[in-house]
């Protein structure tokens, strides 16, 4: 492999960066909706949340990928592909920020509520200023392997005819020739982006415990 | 909704799903029996093992699934090896997963108390025996949930098959669409089933939770 075509795996491997990073954003906030629904909201509508996290979790990326892409246009919604792929793939690890969200927040003690309402603490008051800084250093290291997963599953992304790392390697092998070359080079891209991540997780996580 | 389309279009659903569960199958058999191996060589005496072991696991757990795929399909033709596409499914499948399941049955084994295999060593057990009669079937029942989602994750993972031409339930899905205009119902079905067979793999491990419990 040439410079250049390391270069156009650089592009590719920026596009991954940036198309994870909207994931991570849109799935923290669908994960804290569901967190909340479930933790705080009516009844109902925690049963809701739960159940879509269920469903969700039950069925393969790539089934919701395919569906939503080639769907959306039938139903009206014509809408460009990366959005597609942001969207569903936001509402699919959101379901799994979710319980990582939910098992944080659900683990800083009861009596920590009793504590914030004494001093007279309004109950958002509370669950912002005493609850949620203590659940925010539970969740680091479980959040980072979910974005771990969300970096790797970008990936299927080519599958459906979105460019970003996997395309560009499928675009210099067929122009080398060299397909094992290419796509051991991808392997090696994502390990460099992944890897950082996990050691990371392990390192809050040892901390945490200590 | 077109439903006579989805009824129509069953029986060769069903044949993809035959595929699905055939690969599913074999991955979760191959990835329960690496496990041990990856497990073993983990906790090895040999620091070379533990060595390749470790790189092992970091390398399959940080790199996509679809592009060991990719490696063993279209890679390996550049070197004169040309694998079947069913074949080359299955081996990603194994590897990646015996690394996770692997790191899951490390995790039980150590969380099973010392004082336990020194109870037994003191008893005169020989170090197989206590490590097969006693550490393992403790940490196998303290693991068994996390097993059970790695289950689903291999269920769910067999749809990236697709992408090499697996005639699996995904790529039956992919074919349907090209034949007709009904994109949602085909895939409504397709992930209804996908959610049958990852509730019936979850409710199967619930039932062998059940009759193997873990004693306090």
């Amino acid at each position: 492999m040439n410079l250049a075509s390391l270069r156009y795996l650089g592009i590719g491997a920026g596009t991954t960066i940036g198309l994870a990073a909207a994931v991570i954003v849109l799935g923290a906030v669908v994960g804290m909706l569901l967190a909340t629904a479930r933790l705080y909201a009516w009844p109902p509508i925690g049963k809701l949340a739960e159940g879509y996290a269920l469903v969700i979790r039950g069925v393969p990326l790539l089934i919701l990928l395919i569906g939503a892409y080639f769907s959306l246009p039938y139903l009206g919604m014509d809408m460009p592909l990366y959005a597609v792929v942001i969207l569903v793939m936001g509402l699919y690890f959101g379901a799994y920020m979710g319980e990582v969200f939910r098992g944080a927040i659900a683990s800083v003690p009861r009596t920590q509520w009793d504590a914030g309402r004494s001093v007279g603490f309004r109950w958002l008051q509370v669950f912002g200023i005493v609850i949620l800084p203590q659940a925010r250093r539970l969740c680091v290291a479980p959040f980072l392997n979910v974005a771990l997963t969300v970096v790797k599953n970008t990936s299927l992304v080519s599958a459906i005819g979105g460019w970003e790392l996997v395309a560009a390697g499928r675009e210099i092998g067929e122009r080398t020739g060299d397909l094992l070359a290419v796509y051991l080079a991808i392997a090696a891209v994502y390990f460099a982006i992944c890897f950082p991540l996990a050691r990371l997780a392990t390192f809050i996580e040892r901390r945490s415990h200590a | 909704m077109d439903f006579a389309f989805i009824l129509r279009s069953l029986p060769l659903l069903l044949e993809g799903l035959q595929l699905t569960l055939a690969l599913a199958g074999l991955a979760l058999v191959g990835a329960a029996l690496g496990g041990i191996v990856v497990a073993l060589a983990r906790r090895s005496t040999l620091a070379p093992l533990r060595a390749t072991s470790l790189a092992f696991v970091e390398v399959m757990r940080n790199t996509p699934i679809m592009v060991q795929i990719f490696i063993l399909y279209f890679g390996l033709p550049s070197i004169g090896l040309y694998p079947d596409a069913f074949i080359s499914g299955v081996i990603a499948l194994v590897l990646q997963n015996s690394a996770y399941v692997g790191e899951i049955y490390r995790a039980g084994i150590e969380s099973v108390n010392r004082t336990q295999t020194e109870a037994a060593l003191s008893l005169g057990m020989m170090p197989r025996a206590v490590l097969l009669q006693i550490v393992f079937p403790q940490a196998l029942r303290r693991v068994l949930p996390m097993l059970g989602s790695q289950a689903v994750v291999i269920v769910k993972d067999t749809s990236i098959a697709s992408t090499i031409a697996v005639a699996e339930l995904t790529h039956t899905g992919k074919l349907l669409l090209d034949r007709s205009a009904a994109p949602y119902e085909t895939f409504l079905a397709i992930a209804l089933i996908y959610l049958a067979v990852t509730a019936l793999t979850l409710g199967a491990l619930k039932l062998v939770a059940i009759r193997f419990p873990v004693r306090a």
